[in-house]
């Protein structure tokens, strides 16, 4: 997971967390950057964690247009 | 795909056939959403589509034409932050599973004024706007669904 995460994240020009949710069982972290110098936006879904480790990351994306060429 | 030639993971994570099947179990999950009212200018951002709906009307439209794709959901977190509400749901399409975050502007009198969609896996995003561009041409114009087209750098 972290090799892609190397691989995926260098892609998104300007890469900005600008807001979170969360509550005791998961934690979504909204971003934005740029793709091809078009606007890309994500939320990433942390969560939930067992014993202090987080058993799923879900990375949710938009818009269609920019995403299909993306990752 | 630039980071699919990297094999950093196996093809079939890429593709419609690898995208999870397993549907979300209907009895797991916070329960319903609640029925949200629209405000008359409501605003209405889908990452299938290139442009913004607005006005409660279409936007009503377009819930349904989804809706009516979409399976029943699964609601895994409902997030309230002042007159913000965050939810984190998911649906299956023709067997594939579904993710997606909804964040609702609500104004004083809790009606939706913004309304932005995030969704994954892609391969099934794809399939969704397949299959409501299909049947939303009389809904939306074809402006809606398909971007101009723009001159891209080479990779």
């Amino acid at each position: 997971m972290l090799e892609f995460f190397d691989h995926a994240e260098p892609l998104v020009a300007d890469l900005t967390y600008y807001d979170s949710a969360a509550d005791d069982g998961l934690t979504i972290l909204f971003w934005r950057g740029g793709v091809f110098a078009r606007p890309i936006e994500g939320a990433t879904v942390i969560g939930p964690e067992v014993h202090g480790q987080v058993r799923e990351i879900a990375v949710l994306m938009r818009s269609w247009s920019v995403v299909q060429d993306f990752p | 795909m630039l980071v699919a030639a990297s094999g950093v993971a196996p093809l079939e994570a890429w593709t419609l056939g690898g995208a999870d099947a397993a549907p979300p179990d209907p009895d797991s999950g916070v329960g319903r959403s609640p029925t949200l009212a629209l405000a008359p200018d409501v605003r209405f951002h889908s990452p299938m589509l290139v442009k913004t709906i607005a006005g409660d009307e279409n936007v009503h439209q377009v819930h349904r034409l989804i809706g009516g794709i979409q399976g029943p959901r699964v609601y895994h977190a409902r997030l309230y932050r002042e007159r913000r509400l965050v939810e984190h749901w998911s649906c299956v399409i023709d067997g594939h599973c579904q993710q997606g975050v909804d964040v609702f502007d609500l104004d004083e009198q809790d009606r939706v004024t913004d309304q932005r969609v995030w969704l994954r896996p892609w391969p099934v995003t794809n399939l969704l706007r397949d299959r409501a561009m299909a049947s939303g041409l009389d809904i939306l114009p074809i402006d809606v669904w398909i971007p101009p087209a723009q001159p891209r750098p080479l990779a």
